[in-house]
């Protein structure tokens, strides 16, 4: 098993879009980062840095992406096989590439924090002060933002297995992320007038909202630690069913 | 000794399509097997059941005395395979290919002893996207033999290879056999395959109609004499009233033709036909190979199976 994930992690590093997308993601941080620095009319250096300088949304789609690859570029190059027929059983192989995404979309979000604190000292060391509170918040909304993006994620593990389609896993994944924005209206209308409607995985998206802002609750009727407690089912129910479905693949 | 592979009725089908049929199989260790059969006749599918990539509706496959299923094959540790094509990830070098399968008992030396045997060297740090159909064969062939497993299965190996990589790999394999290794393989070319298989496998429409050593296939097959004459015409008829057999296969062959079935059948044609006036001025000893042999126990099968 430990061989399998040092294998995962060694593709993935071998491969440009993940040198890319770093070395772009601390890029446009720091391009955030003097804008605000030169234009604080404009860009709020403070709100800038607790948002981690706009890098979470960047994170989302590299982790969608990276998610549909780790699968799909084993479909597509027909290194599926190569991968299968070794001693390790399919729940070893896949269960590999879960950690390592795991793994990875942990490095990216602690990068961030890390890249963040580094730029606020040397940018903006007297623009604000760093709180106890302002942490908290953002370790908490940074929180939220990785356990709702592991919802797409295992989505995206569960499309890629049942539709061996990259643009499909990478399409539901980036819809599934502005859903909640596009459709909250209707839902939280819908979910007004049918209670049970609360339990949907949509809802679920919500978390990162309601930590921010606690009036929330009222709209998607869950407490914080309910829509904590949802994700995590969705998750494992997700991860679950593509783990079926790539057990019973025939390749 | 432990058996190497064991298939005890296994059956597979697609949706209605039965594509393996009660395969009874088992190999000896050491052995060069050639798998054969047309397109379709389940060679793929049959090597896919071993790996476990394909799950069977009956029967079992047993590799190294555990049972092989979709989710347990723990076994396979001891199998190295290229099947149907050879794959890469684009953005890896034939090296980190080789470093990334290589197994933890797998050193640096036999790394650089696969790259040898294969005369990679040239091209093994370049990315495998820019490889050639050829190249990309021998680095699948590489992956499958890295590990040195003590069974190898080898679906159409030799495609894409030029006749330099043929004979390289020829030599990969028997070096492997001299290592006690099993190796089946599959080839449509099968003038290749003939040279280096001890025993045969023929698969038609799913089911094995001949299991045996490659020896007794070859005692089967029939030698010919083609004459070429002053009177080629003449010199037919001649021979077909004087009971010299004519191959069915070849009663519409324009040359003067027929089977050998004795060691003296050359010297009757010619003592006949020098009586009738007939001058001879070629005799050219032809052999039924791999292909000709292949195609009539094929031939002979599907008349079997259409008459039942």
């Amino acid at each position: 098993m430990i061989k399998l994930i040092q294998q995962e992690i060694y593709k993935l590093g071998q491969k440009r879009s993940t040198t890319i997308g770093v070395s772009a993601l601390a890029g446009f941080m720091v391009i955030l980062a003097i804008l605000s620095k030169v234009y604080p009319n404009l860009f709020n250096a403070q709100a800038q840095f607790e948002s981690l300088f706009a890098s979470q949304i960047f994170i989302v789609f590299m982790l969608i992406a990276a998610t549909s690859n780790i699968m799909m570029m084993e479909f597509q190059s027909g290194m599926i096989r190569p991968l299968l027929y070794r001693r390790y059983s399919r729940t070893q192989v896949l269960i590999s590439k879960w950690l390592v995404i795991l793994g990875y979309s942990i490095l990216l979000f602690v990068g961030a924090i890390i890249w963040s604190l580094l730029i606020k000292v040397v940018l903006f060391n007297n623009t604000f002060a760093l709180t106890g509170k302002m942490m908290t918040n953002l370790l908490q909304g940074v929180s939220a933002q990785w356990l709702t993006l592991w919802l797409l994620l295992s989505l995206v593990f569960l499309i890629t297995n049942a539709f061996r389609s990259s643009a499909a896993a990478v399409s539901i994944g980036i819809i599934g992320y502005f859903v909640t924005y596009i459709t909250a209206a209707l839902m939280f209308g819908a979910i007004a007038r049918w209670s049970w409607l609360r339990f949907n995985p949509l809802n679920m998206l919500n978390l990162s909202a309601q930590v921010s802002d606690g009036t929330m609750e009222k709209l998607t009727q869950l407490s914080t630690s309910g829509l904590v407690i949802g994700n995590l089912i969705y998750i494992a129910i997700f991860l679950y069913l593509g783990l079926v479905l790539f057990k019973r693949r025939a390749v | 000794m432990s058996s190497v592979l064991q298939m005890q009725q296994v059956s597979k089908q697609f949706g209605q399509k039965q594509v393996l049929k009660s395969i009874d199989l088992s190999l000896e260790p050491g052995h060069i097997v050639g798998l054969v059969g047309e397109n379709g006749a389940g060679k793929s599918t049959l090597m896919k059941t071993i790996l476990g990539l394909l799950p069977v509706n009956h029967g079992t496959v047993t590799v190294f005395d555990q049972q092989i299923t979709l989710s347990r094959h723990a076994s396979l540790d001891r199998v190295g395979a290229l099947i149907e094509y050879p794959s890469i990830y684009p953005f890896l070098s034939g090296r980190k290919h080789l470093h990334l399968f290589a197994a933890d008992n797998t050193d640096q030396d036999q790394v650089n002893a696969v790259i040898d045997a294969l005369d990679m060297g040239s091209y093994i740090d370049q990315q495998a996207k820019n490889y050639s159909l050829g190249m990309k064969q021998k680095l699948g062939i590489a992956l499958a033999v890295l590990n040195q497993p003590d069974l190898v299965i080898l679906d159409e190996p030799m495609n894409g290879l030029d006749p330099k990589a043929t004979r390289q790999v020829r030599d990969l394999i028997f070096s492997m056999k001299q290592n006690g290794t099993t190796i089946l393989i599959s080839s449509h070319i099968l003038s290749e395959l003939e040279k280096v298989i001890d025993d045969i496998i023929i698969l038609d429409q799913g089911h094995i109609v001949r299991n045996e050593p490659m020896q007794s296939l070859s005692d089967e097959s029939v030698d010919y004499l083609v004459l070429k004459t002053s009177d080629d015409a003449t010199a037919k008829q001649l021979l077909a009233a004087n009971q010299f057999v004519v191959p069915a296969e070849l009663a519409d062959d324009a040359r003067v033709i027929f089977a050998k079935t004795s060691n003296d059948t050359l010297a009757q044609a010619i003592t006949q036909l020098t009586a009738a006036n007939i001058a001879i001025y070629d005799v050219v000893h032809e052999h039924n190979d791999l292909e000709a042999t292949l195609l009539n126990v094929l031939t002979a099968d599907q008349t079997e199976v259409a008459h039942d």
